[in-house]
């Protein structure tokens, strides 16, 4: 265990010293400064001209804090994918691992160590620029996001999933191969999320199964579904569909699924680290 | 040990052992397994048959490199580190105590030359300085046992004396070395045993104390050359060359012990004797006979 903390803060301190660390922070103040005055002046115009009942203003601020959230989700997963694409390719090819690898530790431990530092990287970031926005909202306008607390960490378990898949594929996979693999199994949960959204609503028995199954290969378009779901007010939820309003939302089961999910990959990370030759 | 990549066989069936307190010479030509050998024994690759054990514990278990140091043949590590961090690190890993690390570090900076460069990132090192840096990284553990693969590849004269220095400090604390290089010369000055392995086999493992014995090469330059003179020393020596642009003769002999007994009985004999010059039979001879015909089979 204390080899996985050693590593683990190997990592940071690597994203500290390579500036990652300060490139994310900075440009995400300038993202929740950026959201905050577009809030502003949204905020200033709705409590100008819509005089209705508090209910159509909280579905309306809903609307636009979600669509924040919904960039934060699609950050995570970016920057989840990008920061753990090449970490054990890229160090298997320079070499750099051998060291590491001769040392009296296990194998596990430089892959735990990896993912550890990462995710906690990841999921503060990700968790404090949610935070941002939510925040932001609720000074500005009084207004509070339902359930912020539980979506944000959906949000940031969606990214860890996706994480995990890229470091286990970095064992393996050169860096853009492993690139190209981890943005198309994205790629692949999202489409498969609207398939299954768009199916429900149409009664479309075939598409609803196609949505999960796909969530079932990758699971973490359907942590962003739970997110949304709960984030919203159950009045907003039967105004019907917009781009962040879920008619329905996975279950308890698909959450489950989704954390046994994320140890398998891991899991699969170490035993495949474990194997190869360096 | 075995070792295959595919239908390629790295290494075909290693066979040795390194007691402690040797420093034991890995000899052989590009390509023949010396550094898959090295390591499948530090856990690197894992061998296709076969097993081994470092410090008496089975390869397979990392505790058996607790007391082992490594210095890879091309050392890179993470550059973002500052010379004296990344020691640090190491020693982390090594489970050193903090404060054991804390004094060690300028120990292992002062070793390899380093303590000015103590604050500075490993990105802006020069090749040998890496070298260097490698090198302490190696010792940080105080180890009972060193790999050292190719450590002065890249080296000035300066830095190949140091890697020298801090072998035979090694040597003299009673650590065991094992040592891959390509510069024999400096494995006949550091070496106490060599093994010389071939396409992934040891072909011959010798003491480097006992060769320098057992093979003596002498050169005789006479004013004449005649047949009762060759068959004469044949008596010493059962390998004799002639050459008789140059007039000389070589013998090769076991030790020196015969010298002036064959000076005197070459005058004797009324032969004109003007030089007679022994030398002992280089690692780079004794390497090219081992090495050298199997190298032509090969090809």
């Amino acid at each position: 265990m204390r080899d996985v903390l050693a590593l683990a803060e190997l990592t940071f301190r690597e994203a500290r010293r390579s500036k990652i660390l300060w490139t994310a922070v900075i440009l995400g103040v300038v993202f929740i400064a950026l959201y905050a005055t577009g809030f502003y002046f949204i905020y200033l115009e709705m409590s100008r001209s819509e005089q209705g009942p508090e209910l159509v203003l909280n579905a309306g601020f809903n609307f636009i804090v979600m669509a924040g959230v919904y960039v934060v989700s699609f950050l995570g997963v970016m920057l989840s994918v990008l920061v753990s694409v090449g970490t054990l390719s890229g160090e298997i090819s320079s070499h750099t691992v051998q060291s590491l690898a001769v040392k009296p530790l296990r194998r596990s431990a430089i892959v735990l160590g990896k993912w550890l530092g990462l995710a906690l990287m990841l999921s503060t970031y990700i968790l404090l620029l949610g935070g941002g926005v939510v925040l932001a909202t609720r000074v500005i306008s009084g207004y509070l996001l339902p359930h912020a607390l539980a979506g944000l960490l959906l949000v940031a378990f969606e990214a860890l999933i996706l994480l995990s898949l890229s470091i286990a594929g970095s064992t393996r996979f050169s860096t853009v191969a492993n690139g190209v693999m981890a943005f198309m199994c994205y790629g692949l949960a999202f489409i498969g999320g609207w398939i299954e959204q768009i199916g429900s609503l149409a009664h479309n028995e075939t598409a609803v199964d196609i949505g999960i199954i796909t969530s079932l290969l990758v699971p973490s378009e359907a942590m962003w579904k739970m997110a949304a779901y709960i984030m919203q007010p159950p009045a907003t939820r039967m105004l019907g569909i917009s781009p962040f309003s879920m008619a329905s939302s996975p279950s308890a089961i698909m959450l489950l699924y989704a954390v046994a999910y994320t140890a398998a990959w891991v899991a699969v990370a170490v035993y495949s680290f474990s194997r190869r030759d360096l | 040990m075995r070792k295959e990549y595919g239908p390629k066989v790295a290494v075909d069936s290693l066979s040795l052992s390194v007691q402690r307190g040797e420093v034991f010479g890995f000899l052989g030509p590009n390509g023949a397994g010396k550094t898959t050998s090295i390591k499948m024994l530090l856990g690197l690759v894992s061998p296709t048959s076969g097993q081994g054990s470092l410090l008496g514990r089975p390869i397979h278990d990392p505790r058996c490199r607790e007391r082992v140091g490594f210095l890879p043949e091309h050392f890179r590590f993470h550059e973002w580190l500052f010379a004296a961090e990344f020691l640090d690190l190491h020693g982390k890993l090594h489970h050193l105590p903090p404060a054991r690390r804390t004094q060690r570090v300028p120990e292992l900076l002062e070793l390899v030359g380093l303590t000015e460069a103590a604050g500075r990132r490993l990105s802006t090192f020069s090749k040998g300085m890496l070298q260097r840096i490698g090198l302490a990284q190696a010792l940080v553990n105080d180890p009972e046992l060193v790999f050292l693969d190719e450590p002065t590849s890249g080296l000035d004269p300066l830095g190949r004396r140091m890697v020298r220095d801090v072998i035979h400090h090694l040597r003299e604390r009673g650590t065991t070395v094992f040592l891959n290089s390509h510069f024999l010369s400096e494995v006949e000055l550091t070496c106490t045993r060599v093994a010389f392995v071939v396409a992934g086999k040891v072909r011959q493992v010798t003491e480097m104390n006992h060769y320098q014995g057992d093979l003596l090469q002498v050169e005789l330059r006479v004013g004449t050359l005649d047949p009762g003179l060759t068959e004469g020393l044949g008596r010493w020596s059962q390998q004799i060359e002639v050459n008789a642009a140059t007039r000389t003769l070589t013998l090769r002999l076991p030790d020196e012990s015969a010298l002036p007994e064959i000076a005197r009985w070459v005058t004797a004999r009324g032969t004109d004797l003007y030089s007679l010059s022994p030398r002992a039979v280089s690692l780079e001879d004794l390497f090219m006979s081992v090495v050298g015909d199997e190298s032509c089979e090969m090809s």
